[in-house]
């Protein structure tokens, strides 16, 4: 129970559904620093009070619980290591998959439970063979099965995700009928422990070496238009912010570590072809699905795209996308979609063009 | 309104009484009437105030009469949290050139933070050690005094672990070197007899809610000559020493808190004595379970045990889930639950001091209640040892996991014209 308006009414459909529901709330993130009073954020000090409210007026017992260690060792570790790489990172995917989904349900396990239920807008259909699948959540706007596919059929099989088949305002609808505080909270929006969203600024409050660690900026024929304050500023895709002022917007179409450069190149240049994606983790094997019917999206918001699978092994995967692409960024996910089933999904290396 | 009742707990139990305590019904029943028609302010002069102030005289007199001591000595604040906070910052005011306390590692928070305040001040705070079994080295705080030691605050008894320090011995170190002592007795009062006519305590922190009275009262023993300077200013009242009008129907509590404590007093010690036995040669049974302190003496109402491969947050959890209510020892007001600070202070690990149980009980605590929590704490125990066995290797592996679905690029390629699996029922 985050203290928002989803995992409110996840838990009163629990407890209608007949499950004996015990409200949890994870503090992943020490707030002490905080002076401002955060709304919107996602899991600040007032939030986990609303969780509270919520789980007594729901009639269930409810613990504010400390991850704090383990979700920062498995995602916030990674999110500051990505942006050292110049990849760009979704530290959601991680929580899911390691925190809220493993040590959360290690927790449950500990407390007697069966299962661990979500706001989450996904659905879970379990198959005549006893596999659960997966699946788009009705509510096609909000569908959240992007930062799912990390998880396991072992995961999948104690997991509840009771919204997949309400729209985001009939939840809220059933929040407002319970006179639930939270039915008319704002959505919180951007990465929970990041409320300011500004990256950069947490990633160099965290690596300190990284501040400051100046490069070129350069075109895709090498030629340097500028210098930069550090790789971690930039995202594949990115026009703002580039300190350039020319003709014709540039885009961020690469960033090399290595050379601590970034590449910028103008509209038709950021456009790729292809991807290469590796750990990936798949729901569904990939070879049963017809050719030409498997999708993908390379971002939480991007539009499903048709692709084919040019080579895979045990590491690596190589697709092409059936029409290029804007801004393929290294360090995201890209999940794999048949129909509205989510059978998978890795993490982007680079993209190609070709 | 305010109150919620909850459905899922059958009968639950009750054994945190260290935390704070059910009022006495005589207590509520005298609070109630000062709720009513007793409203006036003590120091007003017509017959409202008359009336109020009497009654805060005869609570004044009914701590004297608890403790042995004058009326005059007693004062009466918000909670033992104030006391502490009056004694110590009172006496530090009043000698700003003497800068150095001492104090033990294992106090209350409340006394931890005020001479950590202290410190930032610029004094000097010498946190004087306790052994495993709690006890304390009186050489050490013997060695310790300085010409410039302006007070020495030793609790009574410990919160956590239920030890008594060995007062009498403090009280001669004390007064035959010439500094004030301090003793937060909030943990001891109404516990264990205290006679403060033969203990040359100079300053006594209590507070009510620990005895069956109500929260946001407590008093503190000042012995006549003992220099204070006010934490609070005001209207004069308390003599002049804690500003604010007294909050009659708390005070009235506390003072009826405190008949009863004299008047019962050795009949509940004797009661807690037998509950205390007779859960830690239960407790004691099991394999792995510790009591913290046992060759020390204690108060009769705490028990305070380490478990081996179970965690104080799960057997909480678990505990109250089963609608048992105990404590692990370290509460913080975010609601985390950390290792205990005093364990750890006595040298215990990390890891025992994650894995420790407090259990109090009172004078309503029943015979069955002590049996059927012994009998879901091993059920509890025997559940999560059980589980710990099994749990799954913390160190994470970022790479995919389930590699059998990686078949070589040519079978894939061969089995691409299969029909897709049927899609079965809801979950």
């Amino acid at each position: 129970m985050s203290g928002g308006v989803d995992s409110s009414v996840a838990a009163y459909l629990i407890k209608e559904a007949g499950y004996e529901a015990i409200g949890i709330t994870m503090q992943v993130f020490d707030h002490s620093g905080d002076t401002k009073h955060r709304f919107g954020s996602c899991c600040g000090i007032s939030d986990y009070d609303d969780a509270r409210m919520v789980a007594e007026k729901l009639d269930i017992p409810f613990y504010l619980l400390d991850f704090e260690k383990p979700f920062h060792d498995l995602v916030i570790e990674n999110f500051v290591q990505e942006y050292k790489k110049g990849r760009t990172p979704i530290p959601c995917v991680h929580c899911n998959t390691h925190v809220k989904f493993r040590q959360l349900y290690n927790k449950a396990k500990e407390l007697g439970a069966s299962w661990v239920a979500t706001g989450h807008y996904a659905k879970l259909e379990k198959s005549s063979d006893d596999r659960f699948h997966l699946k788009k959540a009705l509510d096609l706007n909000k569908d959240q099965s992007y930062f799912l596919f990390g998880l396991n059929q072992e995961q999948l099989s104690h997991t509840l995700f009771p919204l997949g088949n309400l729209t985001k305002p009939e939840v809220r609808d059933i929040a407002r009928k319970l006179s639930l505080r939270t039915a008319e909270k704002d959505e919180s929006v951007g990465i929970c422990f990041v409320p300011d969203k500004d990256y950069a600024k947490f990633v160099e409050k965290k690596l300190p070496d990284v501040k400051n660690t100046k490069g070129e900026i350069v075109t895709t024929d090498g030629r340097v238009i500028t210098q930069h304050q550090g790789i971690h500023n930039f995202t594949v895709g990115q026009r703002h912010g580039l300190g350039i002022a020319t003709g014709s917007p540039l885009y961020v179409i690469s960033i090399d570590p290595e050379t601590n450069r970034v590449v910028v190149g103008n509209e038709t240049e950021v456009l790729f072809t292809g991807l290469t994606a590796q750990d990936l983790n798949w729901l569904v094997d990939p070879s049963t699905i017809p050719e030409g019917e498997l999708s993908c999206r390379v971002r939480y918001r991007a539009a499903d795209i048709n692709c084919n699978i040019e080579s895979m092994d045990s590491s690596k995967l190589k697709i092409t996308f059936s029409k290029p692409h804007r801004a393929v960024t290294p360090g995201q996910a890209v999940v794999f979609y048949y129909k509205d089933e989510c059978v998978g999904g890795g993490w982007i290396e680079s993209g190609h063009f070709s | 309104m305010y109150l919620t009742t909850w459905n899922y707990y059958m009968n639950p139990i009750y054994l945190d009484y260290n935390a704070t305590t059910p009022l006495d019904q005589v207590v509520l029943d005298g609070m109630l009437p000062f709720l009513k028609d007793g409203f006036g302010n003590p120091s007003s002069v017509h017959w409202a105030g008359r009336r109020a102030r009497n009654a805060l005289l005869k609570a004044r007199e009914s701590v004297a009469i608890l403790f042995s001591v004058d009326s005059s000595e007693i004062l009466f604040t918000s909670s033992g949290t104030e006391s502490i906070n009056l004694a110590i910052k009172g006496s530090f005011w009043a000698n700003p050139t003497k800068r150095h306390f001492i104090t033990t590692a294992v106090e209350h928070p409340a006394t931890l933070e005020v001479h950590n305040w202290l410190a930032e001040q610029g004094c000097e705070v010498t946190y004087l050690s306790v052994d495993k079994s709690g006890a304390l080295d009186l050489w050490e705080l013997e060695n310790s005094i300085r010409g410039d030691t302006n007070l020495i605050s030793i609790m009574f008894s410990n919160h956590e672990t239920g030890v008594i320090f060995p007062i009498n011995e403090v009280c001669e170190i004390a007064t035959r070197k010439g500094v004030t002592l301090h003793c937060d007795a909030t943990q001891a009062v109404g516990k264990i007899g205290i006679n403060l006519n033969y203990l040359p305590v100079d300053l006594l922190s209590l507070s009510a809610h620990k005895f069956y009275g109500p929260k946001g009262v407590g008093a503190l023993f000042v012995r006549y000559g003992t220099n204070l300077k006010p934490l609070i200013h005001g209207g004069g009242q308390e003599k002049k020493r804690r500003g604010g009008t007294e909050p009659l129907p708390q005070i009235i509590g506390l003072g009826i808190a405190a008949d009863v404590a004299t008047i019962y007093q050795s009949e509940n010690e004797d009661k807690l004595r037998e509950l205390q036995i007779q859960l830690e040669s239960k407790l004691e049974a099991i394999n792995g379970v510790i009591v913290i302190g046992k060759e020390s003496r204690r108060v009769p109402n705490t028990t305070m045990i380490t478990i081996n491969d179970v965690a104080s947050e799960s057997l909480l959890l678990n505990l109250d889930l089963q609608g048992i209510a105990v404590s692990s020892g370290a509460a913080c007001s975010s609601g985390k639950i950390g290792p205990s600070a005093v364990l750890i202070a006595m040298g215990y690990s990390k890891e025992d001091a994650s894995h420790a149980l407090r259990i109090s009980y009172g004078k309503f605590t029943t015979e069955e209640e002590i049996d059927r929590f012994v009998k879901v704490f091993c059920e509890v125990v025997g559940r999560l040892k059980k589980h710990s066995n099994f749990m799954e290797d913390l160190r994470v592996d970022f790479k995919s996991n389930n590699p059998e679905f990686i078949p070589r690029h040519s079978e894939a390629l061969s089995r691409a014209e299969e029909s897709p699996r049927d899609r079965g029922t809801n979950v």
